[in-house]
């Protein structure tokens, strides 16, 4: 089974259940920006995460969910996986916390059509917002990659007085500062 | 930033968000699959089964790794 298919088929058990959620991590800056493989989907839930897990286990007949619930360790924000047995592409469940940004990156979410699939998606805003404070904490590069490819592509089409706003309070204005002057520079 | 990163950047324009998302799964199964390729070509007698565990166990690693602060 694909990932793809895996991806597809959980946001399909969501949407079967009206259960309201939003793509975001990686696949969400793939949305936004450039292609890169990703080694899971992240969602974000506004429901009973292990009820949710269960159900979706259920219903898809092939995920089964990990028993050890995670954190999140940047916003504390709890976690489930799912996972095929046959295959290594995971699902991360994310219950939505009551962290600021978390909460209006939520109620700011876009809806898409996923090539006949509908579901939703964090905004460019939040998505660069988002990886940014994870790039702050953890250093890990490819959030810093990510972020580059959102600005690169979109430019000054994305609302950077809103993306200042949430970076000045989250400590990772200078990190923004500097990847957009990177941009700039290369642009001319 | 090189060449080849403005080349990636033009490349995804010609894309819509939703061909990118596909396209980015796409790539996990095709990586997934030379993972375990590579993992037969390092351990020559080892079963699928085996097989596939390692690449799961080193999958599990990377992503324990990437979630520490």
């Amino acid at each position: 089974m694909s990932a793809d298919e895996i991806t597809r088929r959980v946001v399909q058990v969501l949407n079967g259940r009206q259960l309201p959620h939003m793509i975001v991590g990686s696949l969400s800056t793939n949305f936004h920006s450039t292609v890169r493989s990703t080694k899971d989907a992240d969602i974000v839930l506004q429901a009973d995460l292990g009820k949710t897990g269960h159900l979706i286990a259920r219903e898809t007949g092939f995920l089964r969910l990990d028993p050890q619930l995670g954190f999140e360790s940047v916003t504390g924000t709890s976690k489930i996986l799912l996972r095929a047995e046959t295959e290594d592409f995971v699902v991360e469940l994310f219950g939505l916390s009551d962290d600021p940004h978390d909460q209006m990156r939520f109620q700011r979410r876009r809806f898409i059509d996923w090539n006949g699939v509908p579901t939703w998606i964090a905004s460019a805003e939040d998505a660069v917002i988002t990886k940014l404070r994870w790039a702050q904490n953890a250093g890990r590069e490819k959030d810093i990659a990510d972020v580059r490819n959102v600005v690169a592509v979109k430019g000054d089409t994305l609302d950077f007085t809103y993306v200042e706003q949430w970076c000045d309070q989250h400590g990772s204005r200078a990190l923004l500062d500097k990847i957009r002057a990177e941009v700039r520079s290369k642009l001319g | 930033m090189d060449a080849d990163f403005w080349d990636q950047i033009e490349r995804s324009r010609t894309m819509t968000g939703s061909e990118r998302i596909t396209e980015s799964l796409r790539l996990f199964d095709e990586a997934a699959s030379r993972a375990l390729v590579g993992i037969k070509s390092e351990f020559p007698n080892i079963s699928d089964e085996d097989a596939r565990r390692i690449r799961r166990q080193r999958y599990d690693l990377i992503r324990r790794i990437e979630s520490l602060p």
